[in-house]
């Protein structure tokens, strides 16, 4: 079955800026190398998520499927179909409608001189889909009451800052989901919401992925979360995939020493309690001793 | 682990500490009664969401209230010694000195523009030599892991764990007694949390500290406390050791806390979230402060707020708690 | 929690006073009657505070209250002109920069350094002259006063770069932000992000900055005013000052005549320091719960 969206070789580098000195002594070019020939595989429906730390490249992976970010190498195909460049708006405008993105801060995702309504209404009016005014509302109202913002009339009319954590992240997912797209990048969309409230936010998303066969690109630093959550995941570490299976497979036999220290390094609140028991036996240590860790990092 | 030597006093003894908002004319607590006792040694890990005012009662402990915030009520004893009640100059003796506060965000409130080594040295109190207070800079750097040489660094050239390693040395400057870290691990990857922890349980052992640790992840306090606070609403709602809160949790919130904690085979389809939203200060009824959003509320939650009692081995906060 | 917050005593007394001078700038005839001339005057010369006339009289017998009131209207017209030209200026010239980077910005910066650093006062006793050989003394060039048009030019000039930089300065912090990314996730238009996404956010920057300028802007006026460069027939506090020195006020000891128009403009200068802090307070509390 074709994939609906392949991310083949993908690199991103970016050049490091040189200054006077730099030239005069002729220090050669150099480059960040953000994403290193990246091979990530998503099925229609299927949730794939990825695992990794701070400069892992997984946000620039986030950027470069919404088309933020243009890869420096490698191609994108969408139901087969190449799209690494896209040349017309129409092109354009049908890749944004098939491919959303929900951002990490709930805070900073919403614009705070904007209602909801017009957050949420934004998509179909920049994309001429909006119809009248009857329509837009309907439309929107519709896809805020899908997100649980009810009685939606009055979440619409309401600015950022009145609402809740948990409320903003669901305002964010209706403006993700009002264009109906297929895939939707997640970027840590539950990370920086109190703990009582990720579960609602995460069965919200799975519900839709029931309903609507969404697909998403979920994006981690919580293995533990990811296994939870997804039907594949990639492990990335310094801008590679290092490891990619099922979410049974990884977190049971992890083929990677890093995957490995992940693991060891977040244990779920069972393990922390089992070790926490050992350690007052034997008087061992939390970390793991095999990967020497240099300080200096 | 922990010595846990009897005193005839116990280290730290915290009593009806209250706070509420300036200017508000109904009562808007922000802490509501919080009391614990540290016997020398021991460590408490402060639970709870955002909000549920566990920053703002250690910040109560150590005078640190913002303007906006009043203390209304309480004790704290170190040592059988009173403190509230001391005035600036004898307190500038405790704070530090005797109870150090490692921050939340600290290692982005570093000076940007002071050499780590040269901020350690301020951290170390007078009757030092400039010479002898950079030698003890370096020690305190090892001691957390740094590399001595590197205490001529700026922050900038520090990677967010050595930061916060920075700041825990800071922290032990001046010998404390007690410390206490806020979010000591929040903002830092993965790996380094874990590094992070085992620094804290290592000193802990070392110098025999006394430690406050406020998270909201469990885990980070499953590995590193013995007992364990759980605050809701400005007030502590279940207290005990950490095996037995964690394992067998008695109140409806601690339960709801334990089962949205990180597991692996979790569905997310099965979980029940709780409705609705912890309550702002201003916002808190009569009653039981979870009442709202709890399932098993009953009139008299409502009604009355229910006190902290001991069951079994732990204290709850729950009319209900027998019948769970 | 802003909700509760009471205004001080401090701010209900400029409160009052700025609205007082809006009502004096706007209609002065309704508070002292019409404006008094010297063939209209019906004052003992230089006489000091009484019952007929609560702040005195100045040389030709006007009464310095009836004056003082008057002049707010030139004062303010000419402050809000020349702050709107600098506002305008400034805010297009901080957010393209901003938001475009590159050589655009940096071309931008350079040239707003250069006004940056223009003297403001030199600049006006350089174009008052000229404008005056322009329009003739009487005259007018484009329906303004030469005078009071180089006092708005040179005041519209000279601040213009300071504004640019603070809203370049927030343009590029507010690009950042990932409701921004966002919007360009969903197609929209460079125009459509500066319109909706930026501007928007920089209102009370705009307005707390614009606010300043206008306390530049009557400070700078009142100055070119008092050395001669104003307009002698249109009154403004600066004007007033003018006069009373050329009228030798000090050396006689009127000092009513000093007095009330100096005083009056710290007054509004003070306030709208005041209401520009409480504009930034607003501003950073707004700030901290949407960021």
């Amino acid at each position: 079955m074709t994939p609906l969206i392949e991310f083949r070789d993908i690199s991103v580098h970016f050049p490091v800026p040189r200054g006077l000195s730099d030239w005069l002594h002729r220090i050669p070019h150099q480059e960040i190398c953000a994403m290193e020939r990246v091979n990530i595989t998503v099925h229609r429906g299927e949730i794939h998520a990825i695992v990794g730390e701070s400069v892992s490249g997984k946000s620039t992976l986030a950027r470069v499927a919404t088309r933020l970010q243009i890869p420096t190498q490698g191609q994108i195909y969408m139901n087969g179909e190449d799209v690494t460049i896209l040349r017309s708006r129409a092109a354009m405008r049908d890749y944004r409608s098939r491919v959303q993105m929900i951002f990490q801060d709930p805070f900073s995702s919403l614009n705070p001189s904007q209602t909801i309504f017009a957050h949420v209404a934004e998509p179909l009016i920049i994309n001429g889909t909006s119809g009248d005014a009857k329509n837009l509302s309907d439309k929107v109202l519709a896809t805020l009451a899908l997100a649980g913002l009810r009685p939606a009339e009055i979440f619409a009319q309401r600015y950022p800052d009145e609402l809740s954590g948990g409320q903003r992240q669901r305002a964010v997912i209706a403006g993700a989901l009002v264009m109906e797209p297929e895939l939707v990048i997640a970027d840590e969309p539950v990370s920086m919401l109190d703990v009582s409230v990720r579960a609602e936010i995460l069965k919200l998303m799975l519900e839709l992925r029931a309903a609507r066969g969404l697909a998403y690109i979920f994006i981690t630093h919580d293995l533990h979360l990811a296994a939870a959550i997804a039907d594949r995941v990639s492990v990335m570490r310094r801008g590679r995939v290092i490891e990619s299976g099922l979410p049974s497979e990884v977190l049971k036999n992890p083929t990677e020493d890093y995957t490995r220290q992940l693991l060891a390094s977040a244990p779920t609140l069972d393990e922390a309690l089992e070790r926490r028991a050992a350690r007052n036996l034997h008087a061992g240590s939390l970390s793991p001793p095999a990967v020497a860790r240099n300080v200096q990092s | 682990m922990s010595s846990m030597t009897e005193q005839h006093q116990p280290l730290l003894q915290v009593s009806g500490l209250t706070v509420k908002l300036r200017g508000f004319h109904t009562a808007a607590l922000v802490v509501d009664d919080f009391s614990l006792t540290l016997e020398r040694g021991e460590s408490l890990g402060l639970a709870g969401e955002s909000g549920c005012g566990k920053t703002t009662a250690a910040l109560a402990l150590m005078r640190l209230l913002s303007p906006g915030l009043e203390l209304t009520r309480g004790s704290v004893r170190i040592s059988g010694e009173e403190v509230l009640d001391l005035d600036e100059q004898s307190f500038d003796d405790v704070r530090w000195r005797r109870v150090a506060y490692v921050f939340q965000g600290a290692m982005n409130a570093l000076n940007p523009v002071i050499t780590v080594g040269d901020q350690i040295v301020e951290a170390i109190h007078r009757d030092r030599t400039q010479d002898m207070a950079r030698e003890r800079s370096r020690e305190l750097l090892e001691s957390v892991g740094i590399d001595g040489h590197r205490a001529g660094a700026y922050p900038h050239q520090f990677s967010g764990g050595m930061r916060q390693r920075a700041m825990i040395a800071m922290a032990l400057a001046a010998n404390p007694e007690i410390i206490i870290a806020d979010e000591p691990t929040t903002a830092l990857d993965v790996v380094v949390q874990a590094e992070i922890l085992d620094l804290l349980i290592r000193l802990q052992k070392e110098r025999g500290l006394t430690t406050i640790m406020i998270s909201h992840d469990l885990a980070a306090i499953a590995s590193t406390c013995d007992k364990v606070a759980v605050m809701y609403g400005g007030r502590i709602i279940e207290i005990g050791a950490v095996e037995k809160v964690l394992r067998q949790p008695c109140h409806p919130y601690t339960r709801a806390l334990v089962m949205a904690a990180p597991q692996s085979h979790q569905d997310f389809r099965k979980i029940s979230p709780i409705p609705g939203t912890p309550p702002r200060p201003d916002e808190r009824g009569s009653g039981c402060a979870f009442s709202p959003r709890c399932p098993f509320a009953r009139d008299i939650c409502r009604a009355e707020q229910p006190p902290l009692r001991m069951v079994g081995e732990s204290s709850v906060a729950c009319h209900l708690v027998e019948e769970l | 929690m802003s909700r509760f917050m009471q205004p001080s005593l401090g701010q209900l007394a400029s409160g009052l006073l700025l609205v007082l001078v809006g009502l004096a700038a706007l209609v002065p005839d309704l508070l002292v009657g019409p404006i008094e001339t010297i063939v209209t005057a019906t004052g003992i010369p230089m006489s000091p505070p009484s019952a007929d006339h609560w702040l005195g009289t100045d040389e030709v017998g006007r009464d310095i209250l009836n004056l003082t009131v008057h002049s707010a209207r030139i004062t303010m017209l000419v402050a809000l002109l020349a702050s709107a030209l600098s506002m305008v200026l400034g805010t297009a010239v901080g957010v393209v920069a901003g938001y475009a980077r590159g050589a655009a910005d940096m071309l931008m910066m350079r040239v707003a350094v250069f006004f940056l650093v223009m003297p403001a006062f030199i600049l006006a006793l350089v174009l008052a002259p000229l404008a005056i050989e322009i329009g003739g003394e009487q005259g007018t060039i484009l329906g303004f006063r030469p005078t009071l048009l180089v006092t708005v030019v040179v005041i519209g000039v000279t601040s213009w770069a300071g504004t640019a930089r603070i809203v370049r300065s927030q343009t590029l912090s507010l690009r950042t932000r990932p409701f921004v990314d966002r919007a360009r996730v969903i197609g929209a238009s460079h125009k459509r992000i500066i319109f909706l996404h930026i501007l928007p956010n920089l209102v009370s920057l705009i307005i707390a900055n614009t606010i300043l300028t206008i306390v530049a802007a009557i400070w700078i006026e009142s100055a070119l005013s008092f050395i001669g460069l104003g307009d002698p027939f249109q009154p403004s506090w600066g004007t007033m000052l003018f006069n009373a020195q050329q009228a030798g006020a000090a050396g006689v000891g009127a000092w009513w005549y000093v007095f009330t128009p100096g005083l009056t403009i710290v007054l509004v200068v003070v306030s709208l320091y005041s209401l520009s802090h409480s504009v930034a307070l607003g501003l950073g509390s707004q700030r901290r719960r949407a960021a």
